[in-house]
This record gives C-alpha cells, sequence and structure tokens, in this order.
C-alpha cells in the first residue's frame, strides 16, 4: 500500500474512527489526536492486515487500543471535561451538581470498565461490536458493564447518592 | 432514577461523530517525518564505526571490504 492508497483509505474511515474514538473518550481535541495515532499504527501494521478481511472492524481495535491508553493517563481533573451537550436529567429533583458527582464518580472507574459501559449504556453500540472492538467475548462485555455499574452504585452511595 | 438513567443523564450520548477539521495533513506530516528520520541506534551505530576508525585506522579497510 503506497500513501495514495492509504490517503484514500484515511478519507473513507476517518469519520468513522473519530466517531468511535469520540464515544470513548468524548474530548474532541484528544480524538482527533487519537484518530491520528490510530491511522498511525495502521500505516506501521499495514503490512499485516489481510486484505480479505473487512477494514473497519480492525481499525475500531485498534481505535479502542488508542482510546484505552488515552483514559489510563489522561490526569483526572482534565477527564472531568466532558466535551459533549450539557448534562441535563429528565427528573427535576436530580441537581447538576449530582450530575457532577454522577460523571466524577464514573471517570473514577477503571478505563475499561469506562469504555465497556459508556459504549454499550451510554451509546447504545451493538454489543458484538463491542466485544470485536475490545478484543474480548460478548460475555465479557457484559461483565464489564455490570461491574461498572456495580461499581458506580458504590461509589455514589459514598457521596450520598442513593439511585 | 436508577444508575444507567443517571449515567445517561450526566454523560448524553455524544452527537458530534464527524472530526471538526481535514486530518489528513496531520496524518500526511506524521509519514514524512517518519520517512526522513534516522533511528538513533542507527546514528549511535555510525558514531562508534567512526570512533572505532579513529582509534584503529586499520581496520578500515577490512570494514571496508566487508562492505
Amino acid at each position: 500500500m503506497d500513501v495514495d492508497d492509504f490517503e484514500a483509505l484515511f478519507r473513507d474511515y476517518q469519520g468513522e474512527v473519530y466517531g468511535w474514538i469520540m464515544r470513548i473518550v468524548r474530548d474532541r481535541t484528544a480524538a482527533e489526536d487519537l484518530t491520528v495515532e490510530t491511522f498511525w499504527r495502521i500505516w506501521k501494521a499495514r503490512s499485516r492486515f489481510d486484505p480479505k478481511r473487512e477494514f473497519a472492524p480492525w481499525a475500531r481495535r485498534i481505535a479502542s487500543n488508542v482510546a484505552l491508553s488515552h483514559l489510563r493517563h489522561r490526569p483526572r481533573e482534565i477527564s472531568l471535561i466532558v466535551d459533549v451537550p450539557a448534562a441535563q436529567a429528565a427528573d427535576p429533583a436530580v441537581t447538576s451538581d449530582t450530575l457532577t458527582r454522577v460523571q466524577r464518580a464514573f471517570r473514577e472507574l477503571p478505563p475499561k470498565l469506562q469504555a465497556a459501559a459508556t459504549l454499550a449504556l451510554i451509546e447504545e453500540q451493538k454489543y458484538e461490536d463491542i466485544a470485536a472492538a475490545l478484543g474480548i467475548s460478548v460475555g465479557g462485555v457484559k461483565s464489564r458493564v455490570f461491574r461498572a455499574v456495580r461499581m458506580l452504585r458504590k461509589k455514589l452511595e459514598r457521596v450520598g447518592i442513593r439511585p | 432514577m436508577n444508575e444507567e438513567q443517571l449515567l445517561k443523564a450526566a454523560l448524553p450520548p455524544v452527537k458530534d461523530l464527524e472530526p471538526g477539521r481535514d486530518l489528513w495533513p496531520a496524518m500526511r506530516r506524521k509519514i514524512d517525518e517518519q520517512t526522513i528520520r534516522v533511528p538513533i541506534w542507527d546514528w549511535a551505530l555510525i558514531a562508534a564505526v567512526l570512533a572505532w576508525i579513529a582509534i584503529f585506522p586499520q581496520s578500515a579497510l577490512a570494514l571496508f571490504y566487508h562492505l
């Protein structure tokens, strides 16, 4: 694959890869940088790609690794910046302070649990796609989501929020 | 509200799923940088060979023979 072929591939899939990363990291600037990093790894591993297989799942798998690595290394205070539409509860009894504490508690979860729960519960992606992207079984995804919810509940109870 | 509903309220699904800029120029720069970059180990090897030749000039002939 030469650079021209790679550019065509990049232009075809950059939106999809960016979208997947954005769902995990929820930060536009980071998602853009991580998209470039993902394609950089793809470029370096291009000789190992089997053209008979679909490109998108392979790219999503690499993108997930890059995004998880970012979640592991980003400082907690930065991780609180949620670069998406403002959080708003349907229930008026839920204050913005409560939502901030929920965000903080969620961001304190281990990155693997965070990613699985974000993709499954918030972004409502298919469990099969999440499993393929994270390199685990569907059962593994369900287990991570279950553990994430249980851990989140405990953290919320600790700060006085009883869902 | 249960944990899942609270979570969705606190972290709504991402809607902006397209990059705000063309990312190809950044990608291209990265590829070009890698193409012209000489790994540090290569520089170390060149330095070691030059040092060896400086200390033992007669070994240069043997080295060139093997090249």
